[in-house]
């Protein structure tokens, strides 16, 4: 299994941060795909759908269903309950944080004002994540 | 009805004294049967004070067998501190005899065989006889009624407030000790006085009228319902009072007894209770004002975070870019875009986080301040910035706080330190600190640029910076952050410096004074 038969999702309302993380893991050479969604309702659809999802970088702040509760639904649901979910939020209240891994959260970042540090941020996950589940190869 | 017996007047036609006998007038028969059938006990003495008839009620009123006392003086009748004066008083009255109460207002006595007194009330009556002017005495055994007016004296001399027993004309007749420290007035220059003295003069007018619509449906209530009230002082002053009113019925007539409150006290509590309650509402009301304006400048400042972090992320996409297509001035341009953008963005955490701290609940422990701060001189000297600075670290007190906030403190204040004595020679920082009493006191010193203490007022304000930021970065948050923390923990922080000097930073926090 290569890096291109790989997703990443990321569910993010706000479109300029949107550009900006999808310019974060081009810096990082990320190659396999990088699916956008803008709701906690596309998300949960998406994720049901996608046995490659290795990674759901999620917001916390969004329409519709918010990121706790795409959590709490992604962890509940038998087929999506292993997928790695970091929240990648603006937000760094102590209640979020806590809600958030109650809610079963993998990883919570704030996000970087500084694109560098963006970057550094994504890449990390990226190569954690979409490592640490991997059978290694002979 | 006594018996009627002669053995009253009987033998009374002697003079005690000289023997000389009594010429009998035909009317001393009658007069003697009328006085002795009479319901009270009566004496009739002559012009020079001799007892010329004393009915049986009488004898028995003051213990003696009948023949015992006609003949001898009236004053033998008399408790001995009142006979010097008695003889006097008898001319006088023989001078312009009239029907009278005898002793007006004052307490009247008589001496028992037995050497006791009794209270007596009496009643004078000239009489004209053929022997001369008599006087007839009528006599009341008044002792129940003494005794019922001094257990009446005692209640109100017993009670804790102010109380004063009013006859029927308005007129003081009582008042205990608490009444007359009240209104500054002895009993004696009160008693017989009209209660209206103890009234500020705007309020006399009605009160006759008032007295004796109470009189006409006495009954026990408070006085002046809904009114404010207030008596007058012996020295003019006003004093707001509560009274109650409670008929009282006596032989004697009718009394009104005044109980009286000086409420001045309680005034005064009430005004400082709805003080104090108003300070306790401003209070809750200040707090719940300032936890609005923490969460508004946390949610301004977290919704500003998006669209400046937008700004700073397009500009670095445009210089990686695009940069080789500007030119100098395009790429200057673009530049001032990046570091604009990434003060802001530093400015805006930093106020979410001074506005966090104002938030955060503390996790008070008790903290080894020492290793703290050396753990923090490693962190900064690691750093480029602190190369080359000498830190001095003595021993210091332990104190109580969140460790995550005052490590917070404790960086801010060392790199403060840092930064502005990085132009001296070598650059050197001293940190020691002190118990004083609860209190642990630490000081941080450096050897920099120092500040005027002119501006020393507006160093903790945010977003104040006595430096020009081209010369020293910074935002101004920092001593703001380094304040909020220092007094959510009930502590004090100042700071002492001279222009070029050095600056001195010091800040308490409570503390055991021990090295535990």
């Amino acid at each position: 299994m290569d890096d291109s038969s790989r997703t990443i999702l990321i569910v993010e309302d706000n479109p300029q941060d949107t550009e900006l993380m999808m310019y974060a893991l081009r810096e990082n050479r990320f190659d396999g795909h990088v699916r956008l969604v803008r709701d906690g309702v596309e998300a949960i659809a998406f994720a049901t759908s996608n046995p490659n999802l290795c990674l759901m970088l999620l917001d916390l702040k969004m329409p519709r269903v918010d990121g706790i509760d795409v959590l709490q639904n992604m962890r509940a649901n038998e087929r999506t309950c292993c997928i790695p979910i970091v929240i990648l939020t603006s937000s760094s209240q102590e209640s979020d944080i806590l809600e958030a891994y109650r809610s079963g959260a993998n990883g919570y970042v704030v996000k970087p004002f500084d694109i560098e540090k963006l970057s550094e941020v994504v890449g990390a996950m990226g190569a954690y994540w979409l490592n640490v589940n991997r059978v290694p190869r002979r | 009805m006594p018996e009627i017996t002669s053995n009253s007047i009987a033998d009374t036609s002697a003079c005690a004294a000289c023997g000389t006998p009594y010429a009998r007038a035909p009317e001393s028969e009658h007069l003697a049967l009328i006085v002795e059938a009479a319901p009270i006990a009566i004496v009739v003495a002559d012009a020079s004070g001799l007892l010329r008839l004393v009915n049986s009620l009488a004898q028995a009123l003051f213990g003696y067998d009948s023949g015992e006392l006609v003949g001898q003086t009236i004053e033998m009748l008399l408790p001995e501190r009142f006979r010097g004066a008695h003889p006097a008083l008898r001319a006088g009255y023989m001078e312009a005899a009239s029907p009278r109460p005898m002793g007006a207002g004052r307490d009247l006595f008589g001496l028992h065989k037995d050497g006791r007194e009794v209270p007596i009330e009496i009643g004078l009556s000239p009489l004209q006889t053929s022997e001369g002017l008599f006087v007839l005495a009528a006599l009341v055994d008044i002792s129940e009624r003494k005794q019922a007016d001094e257990h009446l004296r005692l209640i109100i001399d017993a009670a804790p407030n102010a109380n004063i027993l009013v006859d029927s004309s308005g007129r003081i007749t009582l008042l205990n000790a608490e009444a007359e420290r009240l209104f500054g007035y002895t009993r004696f220059e009160l008693l017989g006085r009209s209660i209206d003295v103890l009234l500020p003069v705007r309020l006399r007018r009605g009160h006759a009228g008032l007295r004796a619509s109470y009189l006409l449906a006495p009954s026990a209530r408070r006085m002046g319902a809904g009114r404010e009230l207030f008596g007058v002082r012996r020295d003019g002053s006003e004093v707001p009072i509560e009274i109650g009113l409670s008929p009282i019925n006596t032989p004697k007539g009718q009394f009104v007894l005044a109980s009286i409150i000086d409420i001045a006290e309680r005034k005064h509590a009430e005004s400082l209770r709805l003080a104090s309650a108003g300070v306790l509402a401003q209070n809750a009301e200040l707090e719940a004002l300032n936890n609005e304006l923490e969460s508004f400048s946390y949610s301004v400042s977290h919704d500003l975070r998006a669209p400046a972090r937008a700004i700073h992320g397009y500009a670095r996409m445009l210089e990686k870019r695009y940069a080789q297509e500007f030119d100098a001035e395009g790429q200057r341009l673009l530049s001032v875009v990046l570091s604009e953008a990434s003060r802001m963005g530093v400015l805006i955490d930093e106020i979410l986080e001074l506005s966090r701290l104002g938030r955060q609940e503390l996790r008070i422990t008790s903290l080894d301040m020492e290793s703290l701060v050396r753990g923090i001189v490693n962190d900064l000297l690691r750093r480029s910035d602190a190369n080359g600075v000498v830190f001095h670290i003595e021993e210091l007190p332990r104190a109580f706080g969140d460790l995550v906030q005052l490590q917070r403190v404790w960086e801010n204040l060392l790199s403060n330190a840092v930064k502005y004595s990085r132009k001296s020679t070598p650059p050197t920082v001293r940190v020691w600190g002190e118990y004083d009493g609860e209190k642990a006191v630490y000081h941080v010193e450096d050897n920099g640029v120092g500040f005027d203490m002119k501006y020393a007022h507006k160093l903790f304000a945010v977003f104040q910076r006595l430096h020009a930021s081209a010369e020293f970065a910074g935002t101004g948050v920092g001593l703001a952050i380094v304040h909020r923390v220092i007094v959510r923990h009930h502590g004090r922080i100042w700071a002492d410096s001279k222009v070029g000097r050095g600056a001195r930073f010091s800040f308490s926090l409570l503390s055991v004074p021990s090295h535990g």
